[in-house]
């Protein structure tokens, strides 16, 4: 019907909420779960708006709220910080892709999946890992050339 | 290659449109955590439903369910309005007028905005218009074709009751063209209601 300007977080959230879901599942282990990790996430987001740096970036900032939720979630079913197991949620639907991603160390899955589920630039991938933009450019580089092996050998 | 990964995530990412105004409903409590067994206390006691009388409405609730009703007249006719919340995401509604009932139930009065959702059902002489709003709007005014504005506070559910959102519904003779809202402190947002 009617609608009024959004504000920058509802916006963040209407464009990103699939992303950031699709990135939290594999960490707390369902869709189910991470909707509820980034519900919250944006919850806490909205409460502390006015805490954010004025020169800071909001999609990272509202990522590192959503990790550290997904991370005690984690904590309170008594699993490790950063998952071994890290990985896309149902691998029967890319088995190829999933075998891949496993071959890649838990930081650059991570790096990965807020690459092509959150549809984070490289920037915002630096900003919410607080590392630098030629870590990330570097580890993505690596994580491709990665990806394109295992995805040859599971091709051949 | 880097294509050929994004083209394979892409086929994985399962897009949803959230729900944002759960989103404004959980910033609203202090903690999700400590809201659960609340929450589920609440159910607990849920068989027996509450009522309240406020603003012309009446509230009742029941489990997560709050349903608010009022009646109004337009053009001569009495209609019994009935605005249901659940969860703070789905609303049902229902128009009961001398020549039968309407109703349905939505999972958003799409497309809302952050601050209300509304809806018009077209009745003999114009239009009965209800919905919900949240944040700052106490006051809702509609104004029709001809100039005319028709107004109607949005009204709170009584204290303790388990809602973020607050009520309104207002009868409009023929077609509404223009929506505002006001808040406590004299704060307007005027919004053109397109042509249908």
């Amino acid at each position: 019907m009617l609608s009024l300007t959004m504000g920058p977080l509802e916006q963040l959230y209407r464009e990103r909420y699939s992303g950031f879901r699709n990135a939290l599942a594999p960490v707390v282990g369902s869709n189910e779960a991470a909707h509820d990790v980034v519900q919250e996430a944006f919850a806490i987001a909205l409460r502390k708006r006015n805490e954010l740096r004025a020169h800071a970036s909001l999609a990272p900032w509202v990522w590192q709220i959503a990790f550290r939720l997904a991370l005690r979630e984690r904590k309170r079913a008594r699993l490790e910080e950063l998952p071994e197991d890290l990985s896309i949620l149902d691998p029967e639907r890319d088995p190829g892709l999933a075998a891949a991603i496993r071959s890649l160390s838990p930081r650059r899955r991570l790096i990965v999946f807020l690459r092509y589920f959150a549809g984070f630039t490289y920037p915002e991938i630096a900003a919410a890992l607080e590392i630098g933009e030629g870590t990330v450019a570097a580890t993505l580089a690596q994580a491709h050339a990665a990806l394109h092996h295992e995805l040859q050998e599971v091709a051949g | 290659m880097t294509d050929v990964l994004a083209e394979r995530f892409a086929a994985l990412n399962e897009t949803a449109t959230g729900d944002w105004l759960d989103v404004r409903r959980r910033a609203r409590r202090a903690s999700l955590r400590v809201a659960v067994p609340v929450a589920a206390a609440a159910a607990a006691f849920a068989a027996a439903a509450a009522f309240a009388a406020t603003g012309g409405w009446v509230f009742s609730t029941h489990d997560r369910h709050v349903t608010a009703t009022t009646h109004l007249t337009l053009a001569g006719h009495t209609y019994d309005v009935s605005l249901t919340t659940i969860g703070g995401r789905r609303i049902c509604f229902r128009l009961t007028a001398p020549t039968g009932t309407r109703s349905a139930c939505v999972d958003r009065l799409a497309p809302s905005s952050d601050q209300y959702a509304g809806l018009p059902l077209a009745v003999p002489g114009g239009h009965i218009w209800f919905g919900v709003t949240v944040g700052f709007a106490r006051k809702i005014a509609i104004t029709n074709a001809a100039g005319d504005t028709y107004s109607s506070p949005t009204v709170a559910a009584p204290r303790g009751t388990k809602t973020p959102f607050r009520y309104w519904a207002i009868g409009v003779a023929g077609t509404a063209r223009s929506f505002t809202m006001y808040g406590a402190g004299g704060r307007s947002i005027t919004d053109r209601i397109p042509k249908r």
